[in-house]
């Protein structure tokens, strides 16, 4: 079965974590994100008649005064950066760890989630603005955690890409 | 991580600019003519070859095996029916041999299985395994094994993820992907964490050891080789996995390189990683010294309640026989019990008689088991009454105690009133006295101060009056004269009517005797009253040649005496009244 290792990062509190744990299975507890900064999950995805399995690697929260180990992204198929619609501050914090992770791995696809679709949008960025985002992305998928919104979807995507 | 020497393109490059410098243009016609004779050069050392670089490293068959199987599946495909006839002889023999080999492995099974789980070591060692916190499996290993290789993993050290792992137990490899991934997380979270800042070279993890567990970690180029090992490691397992590292670096340089996240291309490294899957079991020798010692403790243990038993069972038998003893008189046996190592005695005992230890140690007792309990008590039996009497009399010079038949007591000899009034004293005392119906008319008063004292008479006198008046005899119907038991008691009755007359002349009173015939109510009354006056006169005529004062004896016939039982009135009896020179009274008995 091929092995695909997908990385998440985002700010903090994005809901990083709500989005890897609605469809995993785990053996490590959550500690391990804050002693060494990530913890690691896996999920099986099929579709026609293939598997995919992911390796998720659930980084903790960046912000601007801590940057992340950018090792964490090495060979990964792919990297997730989450946003949250409810804070404009994370949509700025997210382009800036697009632009660190690009500097250091610039061909791996970095797929553009805004989260929290279940709460009313309280930004205040226009469509157009957040489109012309999403183009510095792979794609855009908007995903609530919490009613598992475009979740599946998201990771079907990634397996497959 | 990149390679720091030339990249393989840029050795390539080098290579061929040397080829050209040196061939020129005869390279191509050099190409040709090896090609042409390629078959032949190969053919002709293919085998030696194979033979030589298999005693070299053994990679001849770490190559060839997954081929095999391959083709051998291939071949079973496509040729099922041919296998089947070629098989056939061979099938019966196989399944024969596969059925005991699997009875012999399942008997073994299960006395592992036995010795496991019901052992008192398997029990300590469950206890100590929950008491860790680890798996009951992995404290075994830990126990059993000098070390033990339970697991190795192969991971592509770009992307972290799992190429393939092999495990003692299999279970263990279910979640291997996770771990896997983990690992090249920890080590890069290392690498980061203690990054030298003078060097261009990464810190990675080479060992993590936590207890009696270790992961040994050999980075690649392209690949990680984790051995998860328990116990103390020993010093050559790095050197092999070092070179599995690079034999698997060597066979699979072609998937490696083109990894794209599909894991299938390693699934025949297993020939390459059993080599280095080990373990080393204990040396049995402590085991052994350690089962001789436990042995010996038992032994110690079991011949420790053997020995306690066998007190038990002594102590057991002499509590029995000490239970079915008769105690001797003043001796009441009232329980036996074992208790802390000895047998608990607890008796009565009357102060007078022998010591209860005497008492057992006479009846070959053993008495250093044995602890009395004694309260003491006043006994009535007649032994023990005769003893204090003998006691008693023992200690007056001149006195003499006689028990006749009916063990009645009579005393005699010489003492003076006031001894005597002593010795009356204590005998009186003496619990129980009054059964041997002590008769002290044998006393000869040797002092003239007796006739003085008031206890002397009453000592004296009345038991002499008692006894006269308890005496009766008895006749046969219609009978008058006396026989010869008759004259017996009448031999006795006339000594104390002679002492009694004595004592009473010396202490001044005044005696009547009065001798009662009688006879029973068959006959006339007249007849009747013949008959006993003639029988309490023939009582007082028996008694005169017996130093008997006559005027003290009245004969008296009373007649018939209407009793339910005709026998007892045929009889005669005697009262005897005395004066008090005092009082003038008369006592009468």
């Amino acid at each position: 079965m091929i092995q695909k290792k997908v990385c998440i990062l985002g700010p903090t509190g994005v809901g990083k974590t709500s989005l890897v744990k609605q469809f995993v299975e785990s053996i490590f507890s959550e500690k391990y994100k804050t002693t060494i900064g990530v913890k690691i999950d896996k999920k099986q995805v099929n579709k026609d008649g293939r598997g995919v399995q992911l390796l998720l690697w659930d980084l903790e929260g960046i912000d601007r005064y801590c940057g992340f180990n950018p090792r964490y992204l090495r060979g990964a198929s792919a990297y997730i950066i989450v946003v949250d619609q409810t804070r404009s501050q994370s949509l700025l914090e997210g382009i800036e760890i697009l632009e660190m992770a690009r500097e250091h791995y610039p061909d791996i696809p970095a797929f553009f989630v805004v989260n929290k679709t279940d709460l009313p949008s309280s930004w205040h960025w226009s469509e157009e603005e957040l489109d012309s985002y999403a183009k510095k992305f792979t794609s855009l998928t908007k995903t609530s955690a919490k009613t598992g919104e475009n979740v599946e979807n998201l990771f079907s995507t990634i397996a497959f890409w | 991580m990149e390679d720091n020497g030339l990249s393989p393109e840029s050795k390539d490059n080098s290579l061929d600019q040397i080829r050209a410098l040196i061939l020129g243009r005869d390279d191509k016609y050099i190409q040709e003519i090896v090609k042409r004779d390629a078959k032949e050069v190969v053919g002709g050392i293919v085998s030696e070859a194979l033979h030589e670089r298999e005693n070299k490293d053994g990679s001849v068959n770490k190559v060839l095996v997954p081929l095999v199987e391959k083709s051998l599946h291939r071949s079973i495909e496509a040729n099922s029916d041919k296998i089947v006839g070629t098989l056939y002889p061979l099938v019966g023999t196989l399944v024969r041999k596969a059925v005991s080999s699997f009875l012999v492995d399942f008997v073994e099974r299960t006395n592992a299985l036995i010795e496991n789980s019901l052992s008192p070591k398997s029990v300590s060692w469950r206890f100590k395994a929950w008491q860790s916190g680890v798996r009951y499996s992995d404290y075994v290993a830990s126990q059993v094994y000098q070390y033990q290789v339970q697991q190795l993993f192969v991971i592509h050290r770009e992307t972290g993820t799992l190429l393939h792992t092999i495990s003692s137990d299999p279970e263990r490899s279910k979640d291997a992907d996770l771990i896997s991934s983990m690992l090249v997380a920890i080590n890069d979270f290392v690498a980061d964490a203690f990054q030298s800042q003078e060097y261009e070279t990464e810190n990675e993890l080479g060992e993590i050891k936590t207890g009696d567990f270790t992961l040994l970690i050999k980075i690649g180029p392209q690949a990680i080789l984790v051995a998860a090992v328990v116990g103390s490691v020993p010093p050559d397992i790095r050197s092999r996995l070092q070179q599995a590292l690079e034999e698997f670096h060597q066979f699979y340089q072609v998937p490696l390189q083109e990894y794209q996240g599909d894991s299938t291309p390693f699934a025949g490294c297993e020939t390459l990683l059993n080599d280095c899957l080990i373990s080393a079991k204990k040396e049995e020798a402590k085991g052994k010294k350690k089962r001789l010692i436990g042995g010996g403790v038992i032994g110690i243990v079991l011949l420790l309640l053997a020995y306690l038993a066998f007190l038990r069972i002594d102590l057991s038998i002499l509590q029995s026989t000490i239970r079915d003893l008769s105690p001797p008189a003043g001796v009441v046996l009232t329980d036996t019990a074992v208790k802390d190592g000895k047998v608990q005695v607890r008796l009565l005992r009357d102060p007078h008689m022998q010591s209860s230890l005497s008492w057992l140690e006479s009846q070959e007792i053993n008495t250093s088991k044995v602890i009395i309990h004694e309260a003491p008590f006043v006994s009535l039996q007649k032994n023990v009454v005769i003893d204090k009497v003998s006691s008693l009399v023992v200690t007056i010079n001149g006195l003499t105690a006689i028990y006749d038949e009916n063990d009645a007591l009579f005393l005699s000899g010489s003492m003076t009133i006031d001894a005597l009034r002593a010795f009356t004293r204590e005998l009186r005392a003496i619990p129980g006295i009054s059964q041997l119906k002590p008769n002290l008319s044998g006393i000869d008063i040797v002092d003239e101060v007796r006739a003085n004292t008031e206890e002397l008479d009453n000592a004296v006198i009345n038991d002499l009056v008692a006894r006269i008046s308890s005496t009766h005899l008895p006749f046969a119907i219609a009978q008058e004269n006396l026989d010869s038991e008759q004259l017996e008691v009448l031999e006795r009755l006339g000594q104390e009517l002679y002492q009694l007359q004595l004592l009473a002349k010396q202490l001044n009173l005044s005696v009547a005797v009065f001798i009662l015939g009688a006879s029973d109510n068959s006959g006339s009354p007249s007849r009747n009253l013949a008959l006993s006056k003639l029988r309490a006169n023939n009582v007082k005529e028996a008694l005169l040649p017996m130093k008997v004062d006559p005027s003290i004896l009245f004969p008296i016939g009373l007649g018939q005496l209407s009793l339910s039982e005709g026998s007892m009135g045929r009889t005669v009896f005697l009262n005897v009244l005395l004066s008090d020179p005092k009082t003038s009274e008369v006592n009468t008995q």
